[in-house]
């Protein structure tokens, strides 16, 4: 292909293209219809989808199917095309009477509102001839970037793969793959002046991402919700076997080895309501720590019924009620603290800290209204986690960060600490069997919470 | 007067008897509640136990339990069709009752603890301070889900069952499986008009046909994968050509991920110019907060291709925890139950307008959902008057 020059009134100079062999098809399809419309330009506009600037967690498959269809929509009432840019932009080309192009532009605008707002957000508009050099170097720039889109669409997980996963935990060692998680109440006193941490409880769950390392083939169950709630039902009772028979062992797992730290389990509504874990806190209620059972707000949503009877079970034995997975999202639409659990499971993203100021302010009332002292900041891998959390009065935080902070204190506390780094520390703590354990020398520091009143080594 | 004691379990009753004793109860309860005669009833809430404990032979060995209550004076038995059995008698029968306890408490002695124990299970009301009470059970127990599953359960689906179910419906015609259900608006003049029509796929038949012996929704999160595949076929039913050519105003219950496929996409495309802005569209709950930001873009869509939304089976208790308008739901669907008439009455005032009374299948509901403020029913009790048109809908969201 030869270089291209559209018709413009423009006087900037005009793009250099590339051989048309380096060209990807959605590109050199776009030049070629440019260069068509070089020679009548009048009455033409293009609109431009930037699927490649959307944000965390980027593009997914069906951004860019619900976009083209609204696009091919007004590519049919304009004579006009939809172009797919390989790296995953879309590019609508047609005729502006009557008003196609701009009807296009505003639905789309609609439905990525916020979407890369820090560089002028994901939609952008030409109007021919005058936009035909602007358009001309968006194309130039794409051919140049050689990015693809990565938003190939794989097909949901087979139902079967449920039963190969659970054969897959059945033949397993389970303390290799449940993971022990602490959360922390992270007190101001004086203003700030001192900062003290303490640990809650610890948390178990299964690793999902250790079950499918396992694996001959990748499940792709965090593909399917459904599928891993209902696997979900199997771990449970797996697991709270696991807890009831490992009690007086000695191993990580021994809820009775250290009853001053409350432990919590992470349970679908059935695991909750069974009598696996009413055995467990009968146990607990004997000689364990205090017990508490965390279960997600997705389960709680199916299931209002079920939810209200292990709440009121859980709340007569004593047992404490997290309701977990609630995003910041969720907390903007919905009132979840209404569910009346105990204490509600906040989940941090870096996203937060990129809400425009408005729906930054709407989530401190929200937090406000469902009382920080009810809520804990899950997922606070960050200092800037822990930092938001704190300023919106937070106290009560776990995460990696809050991993890292506990195993910074370990190792300055830890004689041995010598031969380890704080990563070790950090994975060793999480670990619940023997392989993960490997390599510490003092077990006992390992698997005890921070006293009371102890300054983090790197607190907010 | 003592009744002949059935020895079938409430299954093996047919669907009218059953309705005819509810209906029959209620009216003893309204009846004791106006003269004030004295009678006592004592209730059996079967409906708490789990399907596995309530087959035939299970059904059949809690009627037998209850027996010793027949002897009482004037005593009358009422087979649900929620499975839960009444009895009510006159007159004092502490040892009838200590017997019939006792026999309950042997029949679920060696069940799984996790399930409601005898003295949960059973009610015993005073008449007439309790008719009302009596009565909303009665009532109640027309509009239970479980007098609806059929007469066998089944064996809940598996994964390697749905796998092949899944299989099975990739090549089977579900034309004849589809289903419609009306939503009517109720006028001032009390008449039901056609607001929309659900358009389903009759899930248990086609389960029976495609995969006999099994229970479909005995699993929820396998039901839940199994109603996306559902979603699919229906949506290429519907995007056929002329399917929806002569269609008037309708709804469907769609999961998050199928209002954004390709099926949806075509169905889209393929939808009459008139039926735009006719069409609701119905999300649930928990497959909304699955995903939350797939599902604020899907809502964004449909409202930009002028769907109306619906909250699905937003249950009492979920109102103040999901309020329609802050999710930009349209509509949310109450389903009736016998809780339902315990709601505070203010959550009511703020959400009657979005809301749709849905099982409503006794006057009662009507007229509690009509107290309410509620404009919206489904159910049996809420039949249409006559096919309504795009206005009755416009109507009902003004």
């Amino acid at each position: 292909m030869t270089a291209t020059r559209v018709a413009t009134p423009d006087p900037a100079p005009p793009a250099r293209l590339p051989d048309a062999g380096a060209v990807a098809p959605g590109e050199r399809h776009l030049l070629a219809a440019m260069e068509r419309l070089a020679r009548a330009p009048d009455g033409w506009a293009a609109v431009a989808l930037q699927l490649s600037r959307l944000g965390p967690p980027g593009p997914r498959p069906y951004h860019a199917r619900v976009a083209r269809a609204l696009m091919q929509t007004a590519a049919e009432r304009g004579d006009g095309q939809v172009f797919t840019i390989r790296n995953g932009d879309l590019v609508l080309l047609c005729r502006d009477s009557p008003g196609a192009s701009a009807t296009a532009s505003d639905a789309l605008r609609r439905l990525f509102p916020r979407e890369g707002d820090d560089q002028g957000g994901v939609v952008r508009e030409w109007r021919l001839p005058h936009g035909s050099a602007a358009l001309l170097a968006y194309a130039v720039e794409r051919i140049g970037e050689n990015q693809g889109a990565g938003m190939e669409e794989a097909p949901p997980p087979p139902a079967g793969i449920v039963e190969a996963v659970a054969a897959a935990v059945a033949g397993a060692r389970p303390q290799d793959l449940l993971r022990r998680q602490s959360a922390a109440l992270i007190d101001l006193a004086g203003g700030g002046a001192r900062v003290t941490m303490r640990v809650l409880y610890r948390e178990l769950t299964f690793s999902l991402e250790t079950l499918e390392a396992r694996l001959d083939a990748p499940a792709r169950l965090g593909q399917d919700t459904a599928l891993l709630l209902h696997l979900g039902r199997f771990l449970d009772l797996r697991m709270l076997r696991v807890l009831r028979l490992d009690a007086g062992s000695g191993t990580p797992l021994d809820m009775a080895a250290d009853p001053a730290t409350a432990l919590h389990v992470n349970l679908s509504l059935p695991g909750a309501l069974s009598d696996e874990f009413a055995a467990l806190a009968a146990r607990c209620g004997m000689a364990g720590p205090p017990l508490g059972v965390e279960v997600s707000l997705v389960e709680a949503l199916a299931d209002p019924d079920g939810w209200a009877r292990a709440r009121a079970r859980l709340h007569a034995a004593g047992v404490r009620l997290v309701l977990d997975g609630v995003t910041h999202p969720a907390l903007l639409l919905a009132r979840p603290a209404a569910l009346g659990a105990d204490l509600l499971k906040l989940e941090w993203s870096p996203r937060i800290a990129g809400l425009p100021a408005a729906e930054q302010a709407e989530l401190a009332r929200e937090v406000a209204l469902a009382d920080p002292a009810r809520l804990i900041l899950a997922r606070a891998d960050s200092e800037a986690a822990v930092r938001w959390g704190l300023a919106h009065g937070l106290r009560r935080f776990q995460g990696h960060h809050i991993d890292q902070m506990l195993a910074a204190h370990r190792v300055l506390a830890c004689p041995q600490a010598i031969a380890c780094t704080l990563r070790q520390c950090t994975d060793r703590a999480a670990a619940t069997g023997p392989d993960g354990r490997a390599g510490c020398a003092n077990l006992a520091l390992l698997d005890a919470g921070m006293p009371a009143g102890v300054a983090p080594p790197d607190g907010p | 007067m003592s009744m002949s004691l059935p020895r079938a379990g409430r299954r093996a009753e047919p669907d009218s008897v059953a309705r005819q004793d509810a209906h029959r109860l209620a009216a003893l309860a309204r009846d004791c509640g106006a003269t004030g005669v004295r009678r006592r009833c004592l209730i059996l809430r079967l409906s708490c136990l789990p399907a596995d404990l309530t087959r035939p032979h299970h059904l059949r060995l809690a009627g037998e339990a209850l027996d010793p209550m027949l002897l009482a004076d004037r005593a009358q038995r009422f087979l649900l069709p929620n499975n839960d059995i009444a009895v009510v008698w006159r007159g004092t029968a502490e040892a009838l009752l200590a017997a019939s306890q006792n026999a309950v408490r042997a029949m679920l002695s060696d069940t799984d603890p996790a399930i409601p124990g005898p003295d949960r299970l059973w009610r015993v009301l005073d008449l007439p301070e309790d008719a009302d009470t009596l009565r909303a059970l009665a009532i109640a127990s027309l509009s239970d889900p479980t007098a609806a599953a059929g007469a066998s359960p089944g064996v809940p689906l598996d994964p390697a069952a749905l796998a092949a179910l899944e299989a099975a419906l990739a090549h089977a015609d579900v034309a004849r499986f589809a289903r419609r259900r009306a939503v009517c608006t109720r006028e001032a003049d009390g008449a039901f008009r056609l607001a929309w029509e659900l358009r389903t796929l009759a899930l248990d038949e086609l389960c029976a046909e495609l995969a006999p012996g099994r229970d479909a929704r005995a699993e929820p999160w396998l039901y839940r994968r199994l109603a996306r595949t559902l979603d699919r076929r229906l949506l290429a039913l519907l995007a056929a050509t002329g399917e929806l050519r002569a269609a008037g105003p309708f709804g469907l219950e769609l999961a998050v991920g199928s209002v954004l496929s390709a099926e949806f996409l075509r169905f889209d495309a393929a939808l009459p110019h008139g039926l735009r802005g006719q069409v609701t569209l119905g999300l649930e709950p928990a497959d909304m907060f699955a995903d939350l930001p797939a599902f604020v873009f899907a809502r964004d869509f449909a409202r930009a291709r002028g769907y109306r939304l619906l909250l699905r089976a937003a249950a009492g208790t979920l109102l103040p925890v999901l309020p329609a308008a802050r999710l930009g739901m349209d509509l949310a669907e109450l389903p009736w139950s016998e809780g339902t008439m315990a709601l505070p009455t203010d959550l009511l005032d703020e959400a009657a307008e979005r809301l749709v009374l849905v099982g409503a299948d006794s006057a009662e509901a009507v007229a509690w959902g009509r107290a309410n403020g509620i404009r919206l029913f489904e159910g049996r009790a809420a039949p249409p008057a006559r096919a309504g048109t795009g206005r009755a809908l416009a109507l009902a969201l003004r």
